[in-house]
This record gives C-alpha cells, sequence and structure tokens, in this order.
C-alpha cells in the first residue's frame, strides 16, 4: 500500500497515482476541498475520494492540531478491488450492505441520527463480526456551520459513508479508550424524549444532576465537563457502556441534552477521570499496535478529549508517534465508534480516543 | 375426687422418699400438692357443671391436675387426665370428667 | 537573531554539562534551538514539551526552567541590536508560554476538575452512609419486627393446629399456612445474615475454646433434626487435641451446623460423618479441617458449580431456600477460610471447611497419672480407640476392655486403685444393665470418687445412676476435672442462679427438691406466672432459665419472646408434659435450648445443669 499525507500547501507533493484518499476538512473549507478533488480528478480520472468534516483536523506532524487552516488528505493506493464505497441517505430504515466478500469497516456519519447505533450493530452482523469503526463528522461553530460527509464531489449533510475494505486484503484493527470510571449511584432515566432527558428517577434531569455535581454553567458544558455513562437495557455493567456528553441544558424545563438518543429505563452513571497513572495505561495500550509496515492510522478524538486535555493534546499525539510509528491522520469529532475491548463489538461513544489501523494482509493468498 | 386424693397422698410420700429426701420435706411437699389439687379438682367440678364453660380453661385445669398427679408419683390418674384432655373436643368428653371426678 | 559559533559553543557546552549529554546530541539540541531563533521554527518547542511529558521528573523541568532562563539572559546580553533583544524577547516569551504558561492553565484545569470529581465523591460518599446507617437499622428493625410478627403467626397456627378443631381440607390449609411461615421465617434469619455479612457488619469475636466441646455442640443442634430421621447414622471421627484454640467459635459452628443440617436435609438413609483432623504450621498455629460426608442424593458437576450462589437449592419439596450454604461461604472467606465440596450424583457428598487458628495459650490438657477405665464392646468404634491412644500419649493410665465378663469381672474385683474414670460405650441395651450394676457400684466407699460415663449412645436413654451421658462422644476436658468432679458430687462447687416459672406451685417444690438436693450451691428462684418471671429476669442475671410453656396468662413462648427483649439469654429450656411433635418443632424454631419434660426425670435435669454450671466454668 502507498501512502502519503498532505496538506492543501504541498499537494504537489503526491508522487503516485492514488486510489483512493480520505480528506478532512474544517466545517467552512468545503471550497477549498472541492477545488483540490477537481484537481486531483482532473490528474487522475479514476480516483475516488471521500471525506469527512471536523471541528479540527488532527496530523502527525507539527502542529499535530491543525487549527483553522489546513485540509488533510490522506492518499492511499490500495489493490484493485480491495474495496468499495456505499452512501446512504440516514432516513433509510434499514442498512442494507452487500454480502458478496467480508469487510472490514469505516463509516462516516454527518451527524447523529435516530437508527444510527442500530446500524453500527446490524453493520458488524451483518457483515460477518468484522471490524468497524468510524466517526460522526464535526464542525467548527455549532450556530452556523453544518457538518457533512464528501463522497466524489459532492457534500452530503444527512449521510452515512461506509468504506467497505475487503478483509483478504486489509485488516482493520484498533481500539476506543476513554479516561473515565463510573462512580456512585445509578440514576434511572424515567422520562426522555428523543436526545433529552426530562427526569432522572421522576425528579427533573438537571436538578437530580445539579444535587451531586452543583451548578452547572455554559462554560461547564462547552468544556465537556460532566460526562456520564449510559447504560441501555441491554448491557450488562457500566464499564461496558457508552460515555455521553451534556450538549445543552435547560434550566426551565430541568432537562438535559445529550449527543445522543436517550431511552426511558436507561441508567446513568456519572463518570470521573480516571487516576494519571491509570490514564496513561490506558492509552499504552494503543502501543501494541506499533511497527506495522505500510500501515496508517485514523484517529477520532471526541471533541470533548480536546477540551479535557486543552494543550496536552499534542504530547499524547506525539507520544503516539513516536510509539505507533506510522502516518496517522485524523480529526475532533461528536462521536465516536470503535471496540472498547479488543474484540469486542464497536459501539458509538462519546469522550474518547478511536484508534484504527489499516495494514495490508501479509503473505495473501 | 375423693379416691383419686387418697391414692395420690399413698404414693407421694412413697415416691418422694425414694429419692432420698427428708421426712419433714417430703411432708410439707406433699401437702402442698394435695392442696393445690383439691382447689384445682374443685375448678374442675364447677367447670363441667356450667353450660358454656370456655374449652381452654378447662384444657389447662387438666393439664395443672395432670401434671401434680405425676410430680407426686401417681401415674396411673395422671395418665388417665391425660387421655380425657386429649378428647376434650367429644362430644361427650365432660360426660367422661364428671365420671372421673366422682 | 543570528547566533555566532562563539554562543553555539557555548550553548552546546551548557547543554553537554546541564542535562549530561553527548556532544552530538547537545549539538542537534542547540540546532533546533536556533532554528527557532532565526527561523522560527517550533520543533524545539514541541520536542522539549514532549521531553518534560516523558521524563515526568520535577527536577528534569526544574533543569529546563533554569536552562531556558540562563540561555535567554546570555543571549540577551549577547545581543546586539535592538531588533535582536526584541527578537530573543518575544522567543522567549513564546517558548515560555508554550511550555510553563500553558501548563499551569493546564494544572489549573485539572485542579477544577479534581474539585468537581471531589465533589461528586463526597456526595457519593454522603449517600453511600446514610443508606448504611438505613441498611443497620433495617436490620435491628426488621430483625425484630418481622420476627416478632412471624413468631405471632407461628404461634397462632400453632395454637389452631393444637386445637384440633380444622378438619379435612381446612387443616390442609392450616398445614401449609404454617409451613409457609417456618419457610418464611427461615428466610428473613438468612437474608438478615447475609446482609449482615455483606454490609461488613459481621463481627470476628474470638475466644478461647475447646474444637471438640464446639463440636458436641454443633451436634446437639442438629439432633431434634436427625430424631426425625431414624434411618441416619451419625458417626464422628475427631482428632483430639490438647490445648485449646483461640478463634471465633460462634462462626465456626455457624458453618458447621450450616453443613450439617444441610447433610441431614439431603440424607434420608445411610451415614453422616462429622470428621475432625488437624496439622500444626508452627508453635503458634495450627490448621484445622472439619469433614462432613453424607450418603444422601448428592449433586451433578453442575449443581456443585453452583452449591455457593444464593438460592442453590436443587430439591425443591427440600425444606429450606438455599442460603444457608452461601451464608456458611461468604463466613467462611470473612474468617479467612475455605469451604469446598466434592460430590458424586446419587451417592453422597463431602464438604470441607479449612480454617488456620491461633493455639491459645489457656488451657493445656494435663491428664497425666489420670486413671482412666474405658470399655467399648464395638471394636470398630475407631474415635473411641483414638481417644484411648490420645490419653494414653499425654500420660493417662488407660484400661482398655472390649469384652464385657472381663469388664464386669474387673470392677467387681476391684479393691485398689480404683479408676478415676470409668467409660462405657455400648450396645443400646447395654446401657440399662450398667446403669443398674453403677447404682450397686456406687454403694461401695471405694467408687466414693469414680465418675461414671455413658457414651456413643447414639439415641436417648433414660439412664439414672450414670454421672455423664453422651449421645455421642465425650468430650476430653472432661478427664482433667476429676477434682471438679469430687467438689461437685457434694454440689459444693456449682453456684449458678437458677430461674423457674410454673403456675403449679407443686412443680416449682418438686423441682427446689431435687436441685437443692443435688445442688446445694446452687440459687434457685421460683416465679409462679410469666409476669412474675420477667420482673425477676430485669433485675438478675440467671445461668438458666426452665419455663413451663403451658401457663395461664403469658404461656412459656410469650414469656419467652418477652424475656429475649430484656438483654442476651441464658439457656431457657422448656418444661413441659406435653411432649408432641408440633410443641419440639416449635420449642426447636423459637429458640429454646432444649425441653425438661415432666415430669421431672432428676439425672436428666442434673446433667443439663452440670453442663451449663461446666460452661460457665469454661
Amino acid at each position: 500500500m502507498k501512502i502519503k499525507v498532505l496538506t492543501c500547501d504541498d499537494m504537489d507533493r503526491l508522487d503516485f497515482e492514488p486510489t483512493l484518499i480520505v480528506c478532512f476538512y474544517q466545517s467552512n473549507k468545503q471550497k477549498q476541498v472541492l477545488n483540490h478533488y477537481a484537481m486531483l480528478k482532473k490528474q487522475y480520472p479514476k480516483i475516488d475520494m471521500i471525506g469527512c468534516s471536523s471541528e479540527s483536523n488532527i496530523y502527525d506532524q507539527i502542529p499535530y492540531i491543525e487549527g483553522d487552516s489546513r485540509c488533510l488528505f490522506m492518499c492511499l493506493k490500495l489493490e484493485k478491488d480491495a474495496y468499495r464505497l456505499e452512501l446512504r441517505n440516514n432516513t433509510e430504515e434499514r442498512l442494507r450492505l452487500p454480502k458478496d466478500k467480508s469487510y472490514n469497516t469505516i463509516m462516516f456519519s454527518s451527524q447523529y441520527f435516530e437508527k444510527i447505533e442500530n446500524w453500527i450493530n446490524d453493520i458488524q452482523d451483518e457483515l460477518g463480526g468484522y471490524n468497524l469503526f468510524g466517526a460522526i463528522a464535526g464542525v467548527s461553530d455549532v450556530l452556523t456551520d453544518t457538518a457533512t460527509v464528501f463522497y466524489n464531489g459532492k457534500f452530503y449533510d444527512e449521510h452515512v459513508l461506509l468504506w467497505l475494505i475487503d478483509v483478504t486484503y486489509y485488516r482493520l484493527d484498533g481500539l476506543s479508550v476513554h479516561q473515565f470510571q463510573p462512580v456512585g449511584f445509578e440514576f434511572i432515566v424515567t422520562k426522555s424524549f428523543k436526545d433529552t432527558i426530562y427526569e432522572l428517577d421522576h425528579r427533573p434531569a438537571l436538578k437530580v444532576l445539579e444535587e451531586v455535581v452543583g451548578c452547572i454553567t455554559a462554560q461547564n458544558i462547552q468544556s465537556f465537563d460532566f460526562p456520564f455513562f449510559l447504560k441501555r437495557s441491554d448491557m450488562v455493567s457500566f464499564d461496558e457502556s457508552p460515555l455521553s456528553s451534556i450538549k445543552t441544558i435547560d434550566k426551565v424545563t430541568g432537562s438535559i441534552s445529550l449527543y445522543r438518543y436517550v431511552k426511558e429505563h436507561d441508567k446513568l452513571k456519572l463518570a470521573i477521570p480516571l487516576s494519571s497513572k491509570e490514564q496513561e495505561d490506558r492509552l499504552k495500550q494503543f502501543h501494541k499496535f506499533h511497527k506495522r509496515e505500510d500501515s496508517i492510522a485514523f484517529l477520532f478524538n471526541c471533541v470533548g478529549i480536546k477540551a479535557y486535555l486543552g494543550m496536552m493534546e499534542f504530547v499524547y499525539l506525539m507520544d503516539l508517534k513516536y510509539n505507533l510509528k506510522m502516518p496517522f491522520v485524523g480529526f475532533h469529532s461528536f462521536g465516536e465508534i470503535g471496540p472498547i475491548e479488543i474484540n469486542q463489538k464497536s459501539i458509538l461513544h462519546n469522550q474518547t480516543i478511536s484508534l484504527a489501523i489499516l495494514s495490508p494482509v501479509k503473505d495473501r493468498v | 375426687m375423693k379416691q383419686i386424693i387418697e391414692r395420690t397422698v399413698q404414693v407421694a410420700y412413697d415416691y418422694l422418699k425414694a429419692f432420698g429426701f427428708e421426712e419433714d420435706k417430703v411432708e410439707v411437699t406433699v401437702q402442698k400438692g394435695i392442696s393445690e389439687l383439691e382447689n384445682a379438682f374443685d375448678r374442675l367440678q364447677e367447670l363441667v357443671s356450667k353450660k358454656d364453660f370456655d374449652i381452654e380453661e378447662l384444657d389447662n385445669i387438666l393439664h395443672s391436675i395432670k401434671g401434680i398427679l405425676f410430680q407426686l408419683g401417681n401415674g396411673t390418674d395422671g395418665a388417665v387426665v391425660d387421655s380425657l384432655r386429649d378428647e376434650i373436643d367429644h362430644s361427650n368428653a365432660i360426660e367422661k370428667i364428671a365420671q372421673f371426678i366422682k | 537573531m543570528k547566533l555566532s559559533k562563539a554562543n553555539i559553543h557555548i550553548l552546546i557546552t551548557n547543554a553537554q554539562k546541564r542535562f549530561g549529554l553527548s556532544y552530538d546530541t547537545a549539538k542537534n539540541l542547540v540546532k533546533d534551538f536556533q532554528n527557532l531563533l532565526e527561523k522560527d521554527d517550533v520543533t524545539f518547542i514541541y520536542e522539549l514539551n514532549y521531553a518534560i511529558f516523558h521524563r515526568r521528573n520535577h527536577k528534569f523541568t526544574k533543569n529546563i526552567l533554569n536552562s531556558i532562563v540562563e540561555t535567554y539572559v546570555y543571549l540577551y546580553g549577547e545581543a546586539k541590536t535592538k531588533e535582536d533583544k526584541e527578537t530573543i524577547r518575544n522567543n522567549f516569551e513564546k517558548l515560555f508560554d508554550m511550555i510553563f504558561i500553558e501548563r499551569c492553565q493546564y494544572s489549573k484545569r485539572l485542579e477544577e476538575k479534581s474539585h468537581r470529581t471531589q465533589k461528586i465523591l463526597q456526595h457519593t460518599t454522603k449517600r453511600l452512609n446514610e443508606t448504611l446507617e438505613t441498611q443497620e437499622l433495617m436490620i435491628a428493625n426488621i430483625s425484630h419486627e418481622m420476627r416478632t410478627s412471624l413468631n405471632a403467626i407461628s404461634g397462632y397456627l400453632t395454637i389452631i393446629n393444637d386445637r384440633d378443631i380444622l378438619q379435612g381440607e381446612d387443616k390442609q390449609y392450616l398445614n401449609k399456612a404454617t409451613h409457609a411461615t417456618r419457610t418464611l421465617k427461615a428466610l428473613v434469619s438468612d437474608i438478615l445474615s447475609i446482609t449482615k455479612i455483606n454490609s461488613g457488619q459481621l463481627e470476628i469475636q474470638k475466644e478461647n475454646f475447646w474444637l471438640d466441646r464446639m463440636l458436641l455442640k454443633c451436634i446437639d443442634n442438629v439432633a431434634l433434626m436427625l430424631k426425625k430421621k431414624p434411618k441416619i447414622q451419625l458417626q464422628t471421627d475427631i482428632e483430639f487435641i490438647p490445648y485449646m484454640v483461640y478463634g471465633d467459635q460462634n462462626h465456626i459452628m455457624e458453618i458447621i451446623i450450616n453443613i450439617l443440617s444441610n447433610a441431614v436435609k439431603y440424607t434420608d438413609r445411610g451415614y453422616i460423618k462429622l470428621k475432625m483432623d488437624t496439622h500444626k504450621i508452627s508453635q503458634e498455629e495450627i490448621m484445622v479441617h472439619f469433614v462432613v460426608a453424607d450418603s444422601g442424593i448428592g449433586m451433578t458437576k453442575e449443581q456443585v458449580s453452583h452449591i455457593f450462589s444464593p438460592y442453590s437449592r436443587f430439591k425443591t419439596e427440600r425444606q429450606g431456600l438455599g442460603l444457608g450454604m452461601h451464608i456458611a461461604h461468604q463466613l467462611a472467606k470473612k474468617l479467612d477460610g475455605t469451604l469446598s465440596v466434592h460430590s458424586e450424583y446419587q451417592k453422597g457428598s463431602i464438604f470441607t471447611f479449612s480454617i488456620k487458628m491461633c493455639i491459645s495459650k489457656e488451657g493445656k490438657i494435663d491428664v497425666s497419672k489420670r486413671k482412666i477405665c474405658f470399655f467399648c464392646e464395638n471394636n470398630q468404634n475407631t474415635l473411641f480407640h483414638k481417644r484411648v491412644e490420645f490419653l494414653q500419649q499425654e500420660g493417662a493410665l488407660v484400661e482398655l476392655f472390649e469384652k464385657e465378663n472381663e469388664f464386669v469381672n474387673y470392677l467387681l474385683t476391684l479393691d485398689k486403685d480404683v479408676p478415676d474414670f470409668i467409660s462405657i460405650a455400648s450396645s443400646f441395651d447395654g446401657y440399662a444393665k450398667y446403669d443398674a450394676l453403677i447404682y450397686y457400684l456406687k454403694s461401695l466407699p471405694i467408687f466414693r470418687h469414680t465418675i461414671f460415663i455413658a457414651e456413643n449412645i447414639n439415641q436417648h436413654i433414660s439412664l439414672n445412676y450414670f454421672d455423664e451421658v453422651y449421645e455421642h462422644f465425650s468430650p476430653i476436658t472432661l478427664y482433667i476435672r476429676s477434682e471438679h468432679k469430687q467438689k461437685h458430687k457434694n454440689g459444693k462447687k456449682y453456684d449458678i442462679s437458677i430461674l423457674a416459672v410454673d403456675d403449679t406451685e407443686t412443680n416449682l417444690d418438686i423441682l427446689r427438691l431435687f436441685i437443692s438436693k443435688q445442688f446445694p450451691n446452687i440459687t434457685l428462684d421460683l416465679a409462679s406466672g410469666g409476669y412474675e418471671a420477667i420482673g425477676m429476669f430485669k433485675i438478675k442475671k440467671y445461668d438458666m432459665v426452665m419455663l413451663d410453656l403451658k401457663m395461664p396468662g403469658l404461656n412459656g413462648f410469650e414469656v419467652f419472646e418477652k424475656l429475649k427483649k430484656i438483654g442476651p439469654l441464658p439457656p431457657v429450656y422448656a418444661f413441659s408434659a406435653d411432649i408432641y411433635k408440633s410443641n419440639i418443632d416449635k420449642i426447636e424454631e423459637v429458640g429454646f435450648a432444649g425441653l425438661i419434660e415432666k415430669p421431672l426425670q432428676p439425672q436428666k435435669l442434673y446433667n443439663i445443669i452440670e453442663r451449663i454450671a461446666n460452661e460457665t466454668d469454661y
């Protein structure tokens, strides 16, 4: 597999004919993306280009976190027929997938939608239990921008893009890691609608939470200060449940809105950070993927992680770079898809660092 | 009733002396026991002559009488009282009791 | 600003000295710094930041800080133009900002997060404490209230049953209700036990005790259960040790009683074998293994894997709710012991409970020069022979007879060196015969001080002349009590207090006669009714209570419940002429220590009093 990671400024460094380009762009950089696509398509007519908008991009070079400047292009020369791309409207009832081969999948969704968690489950069931990673697109400014996925010249804001990778050619593995542990008593969601919790234990949700954590301010929400574990009825323990972050609060109705849908009888437990040692040990799990030849990594970091780590995020990215020893790109997303433990099913998370590594299968017959 | 008490007196002295108790102590105990027995029989007599007696009270008195008889060594009459107690809910129970204490 | 060769040389030397770097590494470092200064290449800043993160050493960080300050002060001094000075100042600010200021801000954010976490944890701790307090209260109150209510239900159902006024289907319903109440009582008791264990309220209370005596108490506890299953033979195989141990006797008993009860429940015929052996771990500690093996219904592999889970009951028609083994297992863990099982379906089970205990510094056996005569008809009785061996090893002078005629001849021809103890383990019919012989022997002056013991009887017999009667084995400590026993013969030693309650004065008189004759030093208080008894119990501590069951006003059961509320109970014996199964069951359930039948059987009463008095001594 030939690999090159480029930014807008050094597109002329591309020295091979790519088959697929994965592009991460800030949501207000659509024009730039289109221009580059046009240029690349002219040069390489058979090229595929997919992408996803981000809150900001992640890169394995200084400054590691791309602020308000460049888009990132992961240029890959993959084997012919080694992959296929599927675009789906997220209003479709069911996710229908090709069953001709076995695929690993990378999934980009322009937004969170009601059926996304079912689709994540279906992909894994229908594709024979192979690995799934991905993310929900991000935006720099939630008020003005729209999150999108990009597919061969067009931006889509209500779609899911599936990059299905043939398992006989390439393996895809990785992990989602968070830095928290559940604490305290569980609260039961007794009244909710879509992504909003109205009542916990039959009392106004905001009031119940504030009794524990104190007053929740706009600053707290922006900083993603109060994540919690959300356990569905089909989950055994909070340890295997995804984290969720507060999107907004409503002091009038006493409700809280999340970045995902929540159902009545779901259970909630507050999350507190692990000790520094435990946090580092968790991140060291990524080191087990190091030194894979001809491999690339995709990193999907939650915007909450960015807010949590702040300036330390680039230090962790440098650490990843020195230990993984492979090129990586990624972005800050509004949801990450991956497994908490290797060989477990992938679920949708918030507040995680999710790493997906694409490597050619050695000694392929 | 008189016969039962006489039999009990006869048996009680020998019974308690056999355990090696001093005579004066035996005397006191037997006298007290007989006195209690007589009172219990009187209560029993009174009860059976009533039309609507309390069966629990009847059972209690029979239980007491049985206990005293056994404690004073009169196992024979004590066993009879026990069997009367077992049949306390039979229709002819009162008749049998009255017969016993005649 | 462009660095001169001299500047570069000084910076390299400084870096080498300060950080112990090689020349090449220092040179590369300075090169990166130069790029920062001259080309605004921030690689140096990133690498420095990472180095601080990677090293995590405050000395290293301090060194960096000092180095940066020194370097910039030096360069500022070297700068010739205003622009150069400006460059250096800006550069320094940038570097300092990225490495230290942002770090401080990050630390501040971490501190705020830590503060928020603290708040969450404090709230959680507060709620946990409230929950624990509620739980404690619940345990205390439920324990009292539920049991009181359940006892009332159970009591009234028994009264209805005793009156025998219901027939046919109604009687069946009553029986079902009675059975359900018993089940519920057992469940409440078990659940409260588990709650106590799981909420950490289990108090380990260690004391010095004799292992064989403890086992006798365990056997006593299941005696009534065993009586209902006459086809089961209880066998014992105990390793005798000459010293007391120090441990939590009550909880160990609870475990063994649970295992024994289980064995009785799941065995219909055959045997239940209780075995105990020990091995010394050090001068101060021994490992004790209690084994209960039965010939019961056994368990499948799957059942074995769930045996210690709560509610694991494999035959629904068997009594109980499956918490007993779970409780025993949890208790064993709390005591740092192990409880394991091996079972074969339809063949039986073996439960092993092992625990480390300290050897007590008190109470070592000294039977040297004690003369003990044993007669055992059954030469297959290994426990008996084990005990004989043990006593011989400890220095006792032992005569052992296995043939009846030899034994009897020996007893009848003795004229000197009479044994201190004569222990007889005979066939069932033999005991009555020996009872009569002992009556004769006791009339002879030479046997004045000899203690006659009947053991391994395995069922209840009325024996009048044996001094000690044991349905199973006799404890080793029996043989060190000869002086004690001597005194007791005259009743001089026992000075316990007994409360006897009976509405019939004659019964009380007879009791007083018998007790005062045999034990003149015992204080016997008499109460003629329940209320009087309660009043007396409140103001004086008794070592034993005898309670007539059938009394006007408060009956014996009611008095028992009221006494429980006053304070810790001594052994309370039911005193009754009404000996039938439902009454025995109820006596057992309610928690009486046992039953003294009327009419009074003096020897039985004396045995009970002696045992209680000896418990008080030990």
